[in-house]
């Protein structure tokens, strides 16, 4: 074995042209990968995260008598897993909708947004008894509707849906040319390298011992063109970030956040995987004696 | 199959690189290393036609010999000595080397063949982007050595071919003299059974040629059985040796039947006189032969 990787240290040297072309594209093909897996790691994170927030807008009607509307905050607030309540007058509304300071849409009507009360439901409320919940309230004289967040955690599920089939879709592409580039770099590095194979059939090598460097070669292209690949989707990722600073994170309502490590681990595992199979295919002609 | 005995051994070869094997035990001093009986060899050539290169040869080799093969420019003599590699295999009749039938040896089991021979070509086959130690202690890294006794053989084979010194060296920048010294030195440092060279002096300057020639029988000398084939006649000239002359499928013994089997055992082969040289004692070439010789040049 020590001798197989001093083999293969010895190959990957003498011919680091060749790999490090075959590197780059690897690389290339591992950065799409990454940068597909990136957007559902973040989406997903996106839909747990809006998914947990318990949040009900509670649409009053017009003229709902005060006192009915004070009774139902109070009632709110003592109910279990209810952490705030909060009324939102007509001009609150407003002035949350269209910023205090703007003069243009001084003209609205008062009365232009609806009173509300904005409730937040502790994350560990189960959506079910959220449901009951909302629905309880609609049926109220004083309440016009109750809006929540489940729609919009409906809709980005199957965004997420879509983005984890697409990424799956490409992830395939990828191993294909991953094993592609590996056999033929190992095909090219074979021919230019027959003397040392001939050589090690002479001495009476066994097929394994002709065949481990190349694989293990074939480990290193992979593990390092993923590797690489990642290095430049994270420079990538938070010059990015740090470009947009907060208005991202406002804007998701969530900080974008890179790869997680498993992935990463796994990613580099899977390039490396990737290497010794690409490297076993391209030694298929390699003839046993 | 003609020989219902030739069966393929199952079991390894002899344990890698061990003279040991020969030297004691399973092997007297005068069993044979190599055997050819009746054997045939034919091309199948893509044009149609067969080619029949061996047509029923047959000699024998006995441990610590020094043979020439010779005769004229495809006669055969790479296919010979393909056969014993097993770079080929026989159509019919048995080659022993050692004692086993290596003429249907499985295909696993022909590295462990070639652990027990030492191969030198004319093209010397040497890995030019390796260093000159690598290429010698690829022969005893198959064999899963230790690094530190890889490099103690692999110094005292260097210092043998009288490349001590340049082990660091890339192989690339060496001579053509210099480069078939260094096959020689792979070749010997596992301590084969015998040595196989195949034109090893084909590619060099007569000067040079002699220089290998040389080194050859100071391998020889230390007690390894060599086989060395060659079109060259001055080589054979150099010395009285026994010579086996390839010639329309068949092998001629120069000295078969004369003196060689005769001879009592020669004294290097146990002891500790690794200089002692032999040949002298051999008796000149019948004028027959030499007749032979002569129309093979
Ligand atoms: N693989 C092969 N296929 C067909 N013919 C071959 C093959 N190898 C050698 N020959 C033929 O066999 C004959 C003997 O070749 P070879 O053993 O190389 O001769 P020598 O080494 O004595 O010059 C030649 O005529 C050669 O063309
Ligand atoms: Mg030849």
């Amino acid at each position: 074995m020590a001798g197989s990787l001093e083999r293969a240290k010895r190959g990957l040297y003498a011919e680091w042209r060749l790999h490090a072309l075959s590197v780059v594209s690897l690389a290339v093909a591992f950065v799409c990968l990454g940068a597909a897996l990136l957007v559902v790691v973040n989406l997903h994170d996106l839909k747990e995260r809006w998914g947990r927030i318990g949040r009900a807008s509670v649409y009053l009607k017009d003229g709902a008598p005060p006192q009915q509307v004070e009774a139902l905050v109070s009632a709110l607030k003592q109910t279990e897993g209810v952490r705030e309540v909060r009324y939102l007058s007509p001009i609150d509304a407003r002035n949350a909708a269209l910023g205090v300071a703007d003069p243009t849409l001084k003209a609205l009507p008062q009365d232009a947004f609806p009173a509300s009360i904005e409730v937040d439901v502790a994350p560990e409320v189960p959506e079910a008894e959220v449901q009951a919940m909302v629905n309880k309230l609609g049926q109220l004289p004083a309440v016009d509707g109750v809006e929540t967040y489940g729609t919009w955690t409906a809709r980005l599920g199957s965004l997420l849906q879509g983005g984890t089939i697409a990424a799956g879709a490409l992830a395939l592409i990828v191993f294909g040319a991953v094993l592609a580039v590996v056999a033929s770099t190992m095909r090219l590095a074979l021919t230019r390298r027959r003397t040392e194979v001939e050589v090690l059939r002479l001495v009476g090598a066994s097929d394994g011992f002709v065949r481990t460097p190349y694989v293990l070669e074939g480990v290193f292209q992979g593990a390092i063109g993923s590797a690489t690949a990642l290095a430049i989707l994270a420079l990538l990722f938070f010059t990015v970030k740090a470009h947009a600073d907060g208005d991202l994170s406002g804007l998701l309502g969530l900080d974008p956040a890179f790869l997680p490590l498993p992935v990463i681990a796994a990613m580099i595992a899977t390039g490396g995987l990737l290497g010794a199979l690409g490297g076993a295919l391209g030694l298929r002609k390699l003839t046993a004696v | 199959m003609a020989h219902a005995g030739g069966r393929a051994p199952l079991t390894p070869f002899l344990r890698a690189g061990s003279r040991d094997a020969l030297r004691g035990g399973d092997f007297s001093a005068k069993k044979p290393v190599l055997v050819f009986d009746d054997v045939q060899k034919v091309y199948r050539q893509p044009s149609g036609g067969d080619l029949h290169v061996l047509r029923g040869v047959e000699l024998l080799i006995e441990r610590g010999e020094f043979v020439f093969v010779t005769g004229p420019s495809g006669a055969g003599k790479s296919t010979m000595l393909k056969l014993v590699y097993r770079a080929e295999t026989v159509d019919d009749g048995r080659i022993l080397f050692c004692g086993r039938d290596i003429a249907r040896l499985t295909d696993e089991s022909v590295p462990f063949l070639r652990r027990n021979l030492g191969i030198v070509f004319q093209d010397f086959k040497i890995v030019p982007s390796w260093t000159v130690s690598e290429n010698v202690a690829i022969a005893l890294e198959v064999l899963g050595l230790s690094s530190r006794l890889i490099r103690q053989r692999v110094a005292v084979a260097l210092e043998r071919v009288g490349l001590a010194g340049r082990g660091g060296d890339r192989a690339g920048v060496l001579s053509g003299g210099e480069q078939q010294r260094l096959a020689i030195a792979r070749a010997i440092v596992g301590e084969p059974a015998m040595v196989l060279a195949d034109e090893p002096t084909g590619n060099l300057d007569p000067a040079l040629a002699l220089d290998i020639l040389g080194l050859f029988e100071e391998i020889h000398a230390s007690g390894t059985t060599v086989l060395f084939a060659t079109h060259d006649r001055t080589l054979l000239d150099v010395r009285p040796r026994r010579i086996l002359v390839l010639d329309e499928g068949r092998v001629t013994d120069v000295h078969a039947g004369l003196a060689a089997y005769a001879e009592p055992a020669p004294s290097y082969v146990d002891g500790d006189e690794a200089d002692a040289e032999p040949v002298g004692a051999r008796p000149p070439r019948h004028a027959r032969e030499e007749r032979r010789l002569r129309r093979v040049s």
